[in-house]
């Protein structure tokens, strides 16, 4: 692997990232399976570098390049974390709502039975 | 009543009803880009239907219930109150950051490495008037130079505390408004869509500058605390803030003349430690924090004072420990250096070279012995590059240690702006999710949950790993 092939694998990973983030915007179950595909591209891509024999060549215009995958991998766990916080919250929220509260003030189990849907 | 004009009023009260929802819908058109306005929603109650006792069923209109989520709300004021943090952070460390120019062109380091160079040229030279001259110059420009340092932070402290008023007067303006929507709400607005618009909208301007929990009294008026304890609007009462700077009393000052610090009260109550967000916190926090870590405070001397006071008291005793001529009996050299030492935190504004000292009054001579007639002057040159704890501050040098404080400064800017890159996706997530929750059923959000907390746990578990596989990477080019 030479300079270009080097400075190339951590500038799609960090690519990759960066859509993860884009699409943490807006987080529905759909968005976040696209997530997943995304950030498990990025980990093969620097898992498969990371065992090359020369994975550090070109290291001067590499570095630069793998701070900002940093911090693109810090927003999105920044974004991640907010999301999943939002919707831990809402769900305790909505536990209560329906089931009420338990005797010690936290939000009372709620019985969710199995369902099976049918579509046609 | 006759059984056809029964029918006829049965009628022309479901026709009533119905107007009403055709009024709330054109009213949730008409303000489809009203900012901060929640589509609403007019419901119908079926009345009573028993013939005998007169009761001839129909519709009539009931209460009118918004969409907005009073919880999705929240999380957006949150997330702008983190951004108004963020924004501020880099808005004020960028000031921060100009005052220390580690080019080495000006400031400071280009001051530091001229009196190095002059101090060399004169322990070749050491009864050279001309090499004299120079670092009495050279010595001059360093003290101008920690002056200027000094003066420029000290104008960027005075521009924080200046924003400092000003976000304390913006806050107060906001929060009297939203006290006269409350009055305007219990004079008879409750359903009123238009003014719950400005509610929630001017809750979102508040939110950037403090943390502020908004909730909704059975009444329909909006009580507002900040961070949840304090009270900034119930019902129609807005609690002013007030900003002031002081000195300090607990635990008693190391420093009593250090800068004052800044303080927020409601009430005459300190509630300081309530604002550790928003851009009011992040104002605090660059007036309390960064700035008094260079100019000092009640309980520090400020790394610049305590740069300026090592070197000119380190200069100043090398210089009075040597001799100017080596005769019988010796004449001694005098200090270079003053400063206010009655003021720890006053060092760097306060350095000057002592206009008393002429430039044949340098002492080039180490008395030994053996006396060595460069010795002082040679032992100067090597503040440049200081070979033992002699000559260093905090176990580097003078000109390292400088550069420690713009470097931090710099971290400290690159961090923030990284956070506010984060912070405006996370408001957008959250303006996202606030449109996702909004007006959705309860059973239909159960299920979606659950979906939900499998995508995070699958996507946490890929996070902590790219982190890993990053830190490698980052390691492995760091050590080519």
């Amino acid at each position: 692997m030479n300079t270009e092939d080097n400075l190339k694998t951590i500038e799609t990973a960090c690519s990759e990232v960066r859509q993860a983030s884009r699409l943490l915007c807006s987080p529905s179950p759909a968005q976040l399976d696209r997530c997943a595909v995304l950030l498990q591209a990025a980990v093969t891509r620097l898992e498969e570098w990371r065992k090359l024999p020369h994975a550090h060549r070109g290291a001067a215009r590499a570095l630069p390049e793998a701070r900002r995958l940093r911090a693109a991998v810090r927003r999105t766990r920044g974004l991640l974390e907010s999301a999943a916080g939002y919707h831990a919250a809402w769900r305790r929220l909505i536990d209560a709502m329906s089931a009420g509260y338990a005797p010690g003030g936290a939000p009372a189990a709620v019985v969710r039975p199995a369902r099976l849907c049918l579509r046609g | 009543m006759s059984g056809l004009s029964a029918a006829m009023a049965s009628a022309a009260g479901a026709l009533e009803a119905y107007d009403r929802v055709l009024e709330v819908t054109q009213n949730n058109v008409d303000n489809a880009n009203t900012p901060g306005y929640a589509a609403q929603t007019q419901t119908l109650e079926a009345l009573p239907f028993d013939l005998d006792a007169g009761a001839l069923g129909g519709v009539s209109a009931g209460e009118v219930v918004s969409a907005r989520d009073q919880y999705s709300e929240q999380a957006v004021r949150s997330a702008t109150t983190a951004l108004g943090a963020a924004n501020q952070n880099v808005q004020s460390l960028t000031s921060v950051q100009s005052v220390f120019d580690v080019t080495g062109n000006s400031g400071l380091p280009y001051a530091l490495n001229n009196l190095f160079r002059s101090f060399s040229a004169w322990a070749q030279s050491p009864t050279g008037t001309v090499e004299q001259q120079s670092v009495l110059d050279q010595a001059s420009a360093v003290a101008n130079a920690f002056q200027q340092t000094a003066t420029q932070l000290a104008q960027v402290r005075q521009g924080v505390e200046t924003q400092l008023q000003q976000t304390v007067d913006t806050v107060n303006q906001l929060t009297a408004q939203l006290a006269g929507l409350n009055q305007q709400v219990a004079a008879g607005g409750q359903n009123d869509a238009g003014l719950d618009a400005q509610v929630t909208s001017t809750l979102e301007t508040l939110s950037q500058y403090v943390d502020v929990s908004a909730s909704k009294q059975p009444d329909g008026a909006s009580t507002v605390l900040l961070n949840g304890q304090t009270p900034l609007v119930l019902g129609t009462t807005a609690y002013q803030l007030t900003y002031q700077l002081s000195e300090p009393q607990d635990p008693p000052p190391d420093y009593p003349q250090g800068p004052p610090s800044a303080s927020i009260l409601s009430e005459d109550n300190d509630v300081t430690s309530q604002v550790t967000t928003g851009s009011l916190g992040a104002l605090l926090d660059v007036e309390n924090r960064v700035i008094p870590s260079y100019l000092g405070s009640a309980y520090q001397a400020g790394d610049l004072n305590t740069m300026a006071q090592q070197f000119a008291d380190y200069v100043n005793q090398t210089l009075t420990s040597g001799d100017i001529d080596a005769g019988d009996p010796p004449q001694g050299g005098v200090a270079l250096f003053t400063y206010d030492t009655s003021n720890d935190t006053d060092v760097a504004a306060s350095m000057a070279v002592d206009p008393t000292v002429t430039p044949d009054q340098l002492a080039a001579i180490d008395p030994g012995p053996p006396p060595v007639n460069n010795g002082i002057a040679l032992q100067l040159a090597a503040l440049a590059n200081p070979q033992s704890n002699d000559g260093e501050i905090q176990n580097v040098s003078y000109s390292e240690f400088f550069g420690q404080m713009a470097s931090s400064v710099g971290a400290e800017l690159s961090a923030a702006t990284d956070n506010q890159q984060t912070q405006q996706s996370t408001v957008a997530q959250a303006q996202d999710l606030r449109q996702q929750t909004s007006g959705v059923s309860l059973d239909q959000e159960a299920m979606t949950l659950i979906q939900f907390q499998r995508a995070y746990e699958a996507n946490s578990h890929l996070i902590t790993i790219l982190d890993e596989l990053t830190e490698d990477a980052i390691n492995m080019l760091l050590l080519t």
